[in-house]
């Protein structure tokens, strides 16, 4: 794993994020299995690494864009589980009063704006952010994470053609986990590391290991110092392993075994627990109570949902247009 | 009041200039409408005046476009773009529809405050790229505005009031009426969205017509009147929402409705306002509603052939003839 020197506090806070992220897709998968949540899900059990290495070096007023398996990406921004939750079960204590559910969530308050159900088509929303911050002279960032899958789509690449040539301070953070659908990233791309396209669009580019979340962390911290510096675009791809299917009820026979053995043994909360347990940041002891307690979170947060009210019909009618017209 | 004589593109070129210099959050790009001022000279002298980070060309990718729009306007602009063609709006449309449409309703307390400009209309010999009006396309979809101004007064008017708006707004103009010339006053006034506007009073039919065509119902109506015919026009000015109360009086005194939309017959918004009156106005209607649009044909490029596909003047008084026997 990489060496970072960062401080125990917020090592630990990685940390304790990871396992929200775990406990949360752990959980709402269990409550789909019972049939508690209805609609689609996507779930990125294993990918923890990617969300909080690249959500660890922005601050809360840096915009985040986000795909259709984000609910570990918006977990890791610092969005309230409270919230989320409403918004996962469509009821009005979410986000958005329950109009989104579980591809469209986001938290204005910590600016993860927002989740995105068509694959590529928030990258460019994400170019907008940072076209802001330009003109207004502000120090802030934008990070917009999308799959291998987006990574093809005609939205991405005029997205990252147009940030390179207006030098806007954004990240392409790609969360390259080999699958697009049901297809592996070499019947979709012919290049291995998706990060080679950077240089085609004259930006910097970087391949690391999605399950090392102190690799994610420094190669993001590089690329947003160089965002807010006027330097520009970076991609930085994060290369992971996708433990679940493409949605949920997907079977996966098309998954090798081998590949989600290899997947297991990069466990990226394993791996990062060892190195803060053999650094003697954290006791083992510790850690399990982490692990305890961001359990309870999820569970209090989706039980607090379950009870919560249903939005009425004047949430129905409301924000059609967000202002009045005349 | 004093008045002064402007061009259509004159009138747009004064708007875009004067929302730029009273507020700083104004940017405007798109393709050409830097250096070289737009295809149409509409943007000319304002990348000089406000400089390369407010009004810059853009790489021609529409989707990057429209997103990076929708983005900026989520982040504190406010932007106007331009999709040089509408025709090409289908690169941008994803966008349009899944982004900027969506995000008020769903990101609840997240305003888009953008305009969206484009041109369509034929009589250019632009054949089958370059001639199209697909407003129906943006008419469709909820929580967009759609302006489509036929004076040079209106223009402005309409364009400042759009700019201001904190909803997303389509602002469709005519790439035939930019030599048009009218009166606007000197100084400052706004015209406001979803008002309709009586541009000719008349006693036997209404015709309710958009864009080109109001300047096409007006030649009609003057030649109609030689004929004993006083024909009453309407420009809904701002499509939707739809000052229907306008119409609805205006119907109440004629009694007979002729809609004239330069498209494709099929799902044209004309198609839409002829519902909208029959609903609203039936006991008023002394025959049935006809339309005067475009047939189901593609855009020919000869002008032996785009005469069959353009509406105007002439098939205009046909439908008024008609209207009247009926």
């Amino acid at each position: 794993m990489s060496e970072v020197s960062l401080s125990r506090e917020k090592l630990v806070d990685m940390y304790r994020k990871m396992w929200l992220a775990r406990h949360h897709d752990v959980w709402v998968e269990d409550m789909k299995t019972k049939g508690q949540i209805l609609g689609s899900m996507h779930l990125a059990t294993g990918q923890e690494a990617v969300s909080v290495g690249a959500c660890a070096p922005l601050n809360d007023d840096d915009y985040t864009m986000h795909t259709h398996r984000e609910h570990q990406q918006l977990i890791a921004k610092g969005a309230d589980i409270g919230r989320m939750a409403g918004d996962m079960l469509g009821k009005v204590t979410g986000c958005a009063r329950g109009k989104g559910g579980h591809m469209l969530l986001f938290d204005k308050d910590v600016h993860a704006l927002g989740a995105c159900g068509i694959v590529g088509g928030g990258v460019p929303v994400a170019v907008g952010y940072a076209m802001a911050f330009k003109v207004l002279g502000t120090k802030q960032v934008s990070l917009a994470f999308f799959g291998d899958g987006a990574a093809n789509e005609g939205s991405v690449h005029e997205a990252m053609n147009f940030a390179a040539v207006r030098k806007y301070p954004i990240i392409f953070l790609c969360e390259n986990n080999r699958w697009g659908l049901t297809c592996p990233q070499h019947e979709q791309a012919a290049v291995e590391d998706l990060a080679d396209r950077a240089r085609g669009y004259g930006i910097p580019g970087v391949t690391v290991n999605g399950n090392d979340v102190l690799a994610v962390y420094e190669a993001v911290k590089l690329a947003v110092d160089r965002a807010r510096a006027g330097d520009g675009p970076s991609m930085v791809e994060c290369q992971t392993w996708r433990m679940r299917g493409m949605g949920f009820g997907d079977t996966m026979e098309y998954v090798p075994k081998e590949y989600l053995e290899e997947g297991s043994r990069q466990d990226p909360i394993c791996l990062f627990e060892k190195k803060l347990v053999e650094k003697g940041i954290l006791t083992v002891e510790e850690a399990r109570a982490i692990e305890a307690e961001t359990k309870k979170t999820i569970e209090d947060a989706y039980e607090a949902a379950k009870n919560a009210p249903n939005p009425d019909e004047s949430v129905f009618w409301a924000n059609v247009y967000a202002a009045e017209i005349c | 009041m004093t008045m002064k004589k402007v061009t259509y593109r004159q009138a747009i070129n004064e708007a875009l200039f004067e929302e730029m210099e009273r507020d700083p959050k104004v940017v405007l790009f798109g393709e050409d409408v830097g250096t070289y001022g737009g295809v149409f000279k509409v943007t000319d002298g304002l990348k000089k005046k406000f400089g390369n980070e407010r009004v810059f060309d853009t790489p021609i990718a529409e989707a990057a476009l429209m997103g990076a729009a929708t983005g900026a306007a989520v982040a504190g602009l406010r932007p106007v773009v331009e999709i040089m063609f509408m025709d090409w709006i289908g690169i941008a449309m994803d966008q349009l529809v899944n982004q900027t449409s969506m995000i008020p309703y769903i990101w609840e307390g997240i305003k888009v405050p953008l305009v969206l400009r484009t041109q369509g209309g034929s009589g250019s010999k632009g054949s089958c790229q370059h001639t199209k009006s697909l407003e129906a396309w943006i008419y469709h979809v909820p929580g967009i505005v759609v302006a489509m101004p036929s004076t040079p007064y209106d223009a402005k008017g309409l364009l400042k009031s759009a700019i201001r708006n904190d909803n997303p707004v389509a602002f469709i103009e005519h790439k035939m009426l930019y030599p048009t010339e009218g009166e606007i006053p000197e100084g400052e006034y706004t015209v406001p969205l979803g008002r309709a506007s009586v541009k000719r009073e008349g006693k036997d039919v209404t015709v309710v017509a958009l864009s080109k065509m109001v300047v096409e119902s007006l030649k009609a109506a003057k030649e109609l009147e030689d004929e004993g015919i006083s024909v009453e026009v309407v420009d809904p000015v701002t499509i939707k929402p739809l000052d229907m109360d306008t119409i609805a009086e205006s119907v109440k005194k004629t009694n007979r409705v002729v809609v004239v939309n330069e498209a494709f017959r099929t799902g044209a918004v004309a198609s839409d306002l002829t519902a909208q009156i029959q609903e609203r106005c039936f006991d008023d209607l002394d025959g049935p509603i006809l339309r005067v649009t475009a047939p189901d044909v593609q855009v020919p490029y000869s002008p032996a052939l785009e005469q069959f596909w353009l509406p105007g003047k002439d098939k205009i008084k046909q439908a008024v003839l008609e209207c009247m026997k009926r």
